[in-house]
């Protein structure tokens, strides 16, 4: 689907009057574009990364002391990460608690997903391993071949694949190799036509649902749908591609349990699985996830980003990610009785953009978390969330703008690198040696419902405390309430 | 998220990329700087703060491109014989507004288009008379102006001013076998029970006339909504509902709001925005006419369609009227305590936190506490937040 240009130029010149306006009035004449485009064409309306979140608590709370920048030297501080063992044989470990979220070729353009690869190759020549999730639209020829690939097809592929970018040049010994780990998604649409997608894998990621279109199933504009992303996906092109808004074989518990060996047998029980839900009723989600079979579970919050989600569902449905964090923990917690074991992972995504969010999340108890956009905007995404058309003016979901693949690599480098010192910085003056040793009495929130939503209760600013001593002054001052 | 924060965290993140090396403040503190500096106090929008609990693992999704979503809704209760059948929650008010004739005729048009062309019948409830049309009429009528051309229309509107609206009703249900729609005021309270006794098959709440007055002042239309529904399910209390429907009007110009709306117990929304929409789509085009507008207001309630029948598919149902308001959740203290909407993470009314809180205390201090008197403690502490 593509979308009348004159309809993107109002809404890039609202953003730009409303830059110089108030906030209520962007909002509303966000509104009016949508009113525009359902006049234009008759068609639900899209947009491109995550919702307008009227209040995603990360400004509210803080960390008791923790510097970003620090005389001392903290690069000892451990940072690690490591996922799986619960029941698979093998352990990813990664040298940083984050890592990049599921962003599938497609829904980004060649150059951007090459210049992913190539930071993270040379991050991991460099000691620094940071896990890449595919996304749902299948990993591309070098992410699961090496240069030993016999496969004729694949190699044809691969060199229309270049060609189209004109990328033709680049080096392929280069290309054709892997250090990071590697996650891939399993996902409703089951876009990958090749075993080898799952049983070269690191890990496997069972997509439910994401944090910008709970409930809805992935969606690709046929726009973007060109013939190699086609056929990557196994799909007609330019067609819009409506992944169902659930796996069509997991309605329930039982279904996700029988769907979870199914995957253990086809990979030996050697590769991690996670299951990723969108932030909805957590609890319960989580606590069928730990009852699954599952190593870890991945909760995308409501701010969590996207290529394309009709604009009213990404708006309307989702709770944030703080309390979404709380409510995974507390479902662990549960199901483990409280006692110290760390075998199962929470992974949390939604608007984590920087280390003091990164330490924020896992103080309040995740282990890890996902980054899409930071990432983005690190290659030079403008923000302008019109990732659905193939119009994007930094030229990484779409559109004829050339990408500097090696600048874009340097810039996610430094972005990580500059990331990892500053959670080592942060750790390390808080006084502790693993970040996994964060928790909750290093937070406080600095209002009343932060403090609800983010269960922090054990600090001096605890609101919960505040109401009984109020309850308490009327007691004794005030009506008696002893009936 | 409003394009001065956009700009705070993409300078942040390039900080980091351009140099690689820890920024002196996080993109959390720029924000807080940056709001303190141009002194933007927290102000939420009611609306925005709240939102709903989609269908993971917990309950699945439909999935309204391969299942069936209804839409549909059937307006007369027992009594009525002709009953309405609209394919959408959706009816055009066109109360208040100032419409001119060429617009006017523009809806009309498209209303005609919509259910001929698209299957999709709304109902438009207006004074004048509309002759040849295909689409539901609800005639406003008043005592003085009623005749008996009125009853043509396919249903019927009245306003409830007093006792002898009560009469009205059942002079005119005597004669008339389509529903009959009444537009309540802030004191519904009152006389909702006789009301539905003599036979109206729906209400109206206006929202925005009903928040202007002295009872609602200062509250906001889904509080309205709640206690209109609540009033309702009283009426009901241990019977089966037979067919009232709650209809509200007032700024639900978009599909969020509609589902909200919803949730917390309407059934029908009136919409009176199309007409707006139309003139809205003049950003790209200079001239507007009549062969024009009526397009636009087709494509624009086709494509509302579309999001209306995706909410509830994403919310785990196949039908639009089973929303409750178990399915929202709100990131505003001041939301949960008009509508009555859990907080999120908690899963509990602000309200419902407080009186824990005060059974809690009570049980602590060995207090027994009779219901009048925590009543009592919780608007005290709700007031004095």
């Amino acid at each position: 689907m593509s979308y009348n240009k004159d309809i993107l130029a109002i809404k890039r010149n609202l953003l730009k009057e409303s830059s110089s306006s108030n906030l209520i009035d962007y909002y509303d004449q966000s509104k009016i574009i949508l009113d525009a485009r359902k006049a234009f064409d008759g068609l639900i309306p899209y947009s491109g990364l995550g919702a307008n979140s009227t209040n995603d608590y990360f400004s509210s709370i803080d960390l008791i002391g923790g510097k970003l920048k620090t005389d001392e030297d903290y690069s000892d501080v451990d940072l690690s990460l490591e996922i799986g063992g619960r029941y698979s044989n093998n352990i990813i470990t990664t040298d940083v608690p984050f890592f990049i979220s599921g962003m599938s070729y497609g829904s980004l353009k060649l150059p951007a997903k090459i210049a992913l690869h190539i930071a993270l190759n040379k991050l991991a020549e460099d000691g620094i391993k940071v896990i890449m999730n595919t996304g749902e639209g299948g990993a591309l020829p070098w992410e699961i071949y090496g240069m030993d690939i016999e496969n004729s097809s694949i190699i044809e592929y691969t060199n229309r694949l270049l060609k189209e970018h004109n990328l033709d040049n680049i080096n392929r010994e280069q290309l054709f190799q892997r250090h990071y780990p590697l996650v891939v998604q399993y996902a409703s649409g089951r876009f990958w036509k090749d075993p080898n997608y799952l049983l070269k894998a690191d890990a496997i990621e069972i997509k439910i649902g994401q944090g910008a279109k709970i409930g809805h199933g992935g969606l690709l504009p046929g726009s973007k749908v060109t013939e190699l992303v086609a056929e990557n996906r196994g799909i007609p092109p330019y067609r819009s591609a409506h992944s169902p808004s659930r796996h069509l074989d997991i309605l329930g518990p039982e279904d996700l349990v029988a769907k979870i060996l199914e995957l253990r047998e086809v990979t030996d029980w050697n590769i991690p699985i996670i299951v990723k839900v969108g932030a909805a009723r957590a609890y319960d989600d989580i606590k069928i996830i730990l009852k699954s079979y599952a190593d870890s579970a991945s909760i995308d919050g409501y701010v969590g980003g996207t290529g394309a989600a009709p604009w009213e569902i990404r708006d309307i449905i989702g709770i944030n990610t703080i309390p979404s964090i709380k409510m995974g923990k507390d479902a662990i917690n549960d199901y483990y009785s409280h006692k110290e074991i760390n075998e199962f992972k929470l992974l949390a995504h939604g608007g984590i953009w920087d280390s003091k969010r990164i330490a924020k999340c896992i103080a309040l108890g995740a282990n890890g978390v996902g980054i899409g956009t930071g990432f983005l905007i690190s290659m030079g995404c403008t923000l302008i969330q019109d990732c659905y058309t193939n119009t994007c003016p930094a030229g990484l979901t779409g559109s004829y703008e050339k990408l500097d693949i090696e600048n874009s690599a340097k810039r996610i480098i430094n972005y990580i690198k500059g990331t990892m010192v500053e959670l080592q910085n942060i750790v390390g003056s808080l006084g502790k040696k693993r970040i996994k040793d964060l928790n909750k009495d290093d937070l406080f929130a600095t209002d009343e419902l932060s403090n609800m939503v983010s269960g922090l209760s054990s600090n001096n600013k605890n609101y919960f405390k505040q109401i009984k001593d109020k309850i308490r002054q009327i007691d004794v001052h005030g009506m008696e309430l002893n009936v | 998220m409003n394009p001065r924060d956009k700009f705070v965290i993409r300078s942040s993140i390039l900080e980091l990329a351009e140099t690689g090396t820890p920024r002196n403040i996080s993109i959390d503190d720029k924000l807080r700087n940056e709001h303190k500096e141009r002194e933007i106090e927290k102000t939420i929008n009611i609306w925005d703060s709240i939102t709903a609990l989609g269908a993971q693992l917990s309950r699945p999704p439909y999935d309204p491109y391969r299942e069936i979503i209804n839409l549909g809704i059937s307006i007369g209760r027992k009594q009525c014989l002709n009953k309405v059948v609209l394919s959408m929650p959706l009816i055009i008010y066109d109360n208040a507004i100032k419409i001119e004739e060429t617009s006017l005729e523009s809806l009309h048009i498209a209303l005609d288009r919509l259910a001929i062309d698209s299957n999709t019948n709304l109902g438009l409830i207006s004074e004048n008379e509309i002759k040849n049309r295909k689409f539901s009429h609800f005639k406003r009528i008043n005592k003085k102006s009623a005749k008996v051309e009125d009853y043509d229309s396919e249903g019927l509107v009245l306003q409830y001013n007093d006792d002898k609206s009560l009469q009205f009703l059942t002079d005119i249900r005597r004669e008339f076998n389509g529903p009959i729609l009444v537009e309540i005021d802030d004191d519904f309270q009152k006389y909702i029970g006789p009301l539905l006794d003599t036979g109206a098959d729906g209400v109206i709440a206006d929202t925005i006339k009903i928040t202007n007055n002295a009872r609602y002042k200062g509250k906001h239309a889904l509080r309205v909504i709640r206690d209109v529904r609540y009033a309702i399910n009283q009426y009901y209390a241990g019977r089966e509902n037979d067919g009232i429907v709650l209809m509200v009007a007032g700024d639900f110009n978009n599909t969020g709001r509609i589902v909200k709306s919803a949730a917390l117990g309407a059934d029908i929304i009136g919409y009176y925005t199309s007409l707006l929409i139309a003139n809205a789509a003049n950003h790209y085009e200079i001239s507007s006419n009549i062969h024009t507008v009526p397009d636009r207001i087709c494509r624009h309630i086709l494509a509302t369609k579309g999001e209306l029948k995706g909410v509830p598919a994403a919310l785990g149902y196949s039908d639009f009227y089973n929303l409750s308001p178990a399915d929202l959740r709100t990131s505003s203290i001041e939301t949960s305590l008009q509508a009555d909407i859990a907080i999120e993470g908690i899963d509990k009314t602000y309200r419902q936190i407080i009186e824990e809180l005060i059974d809690e205390y009570a049980s602590e201090k060995g207090i027994e506490m009779n219901k009048e008197k925590k009543r009592e403690l919780v608007v005290q502490l709700l007031t004095h937040r």
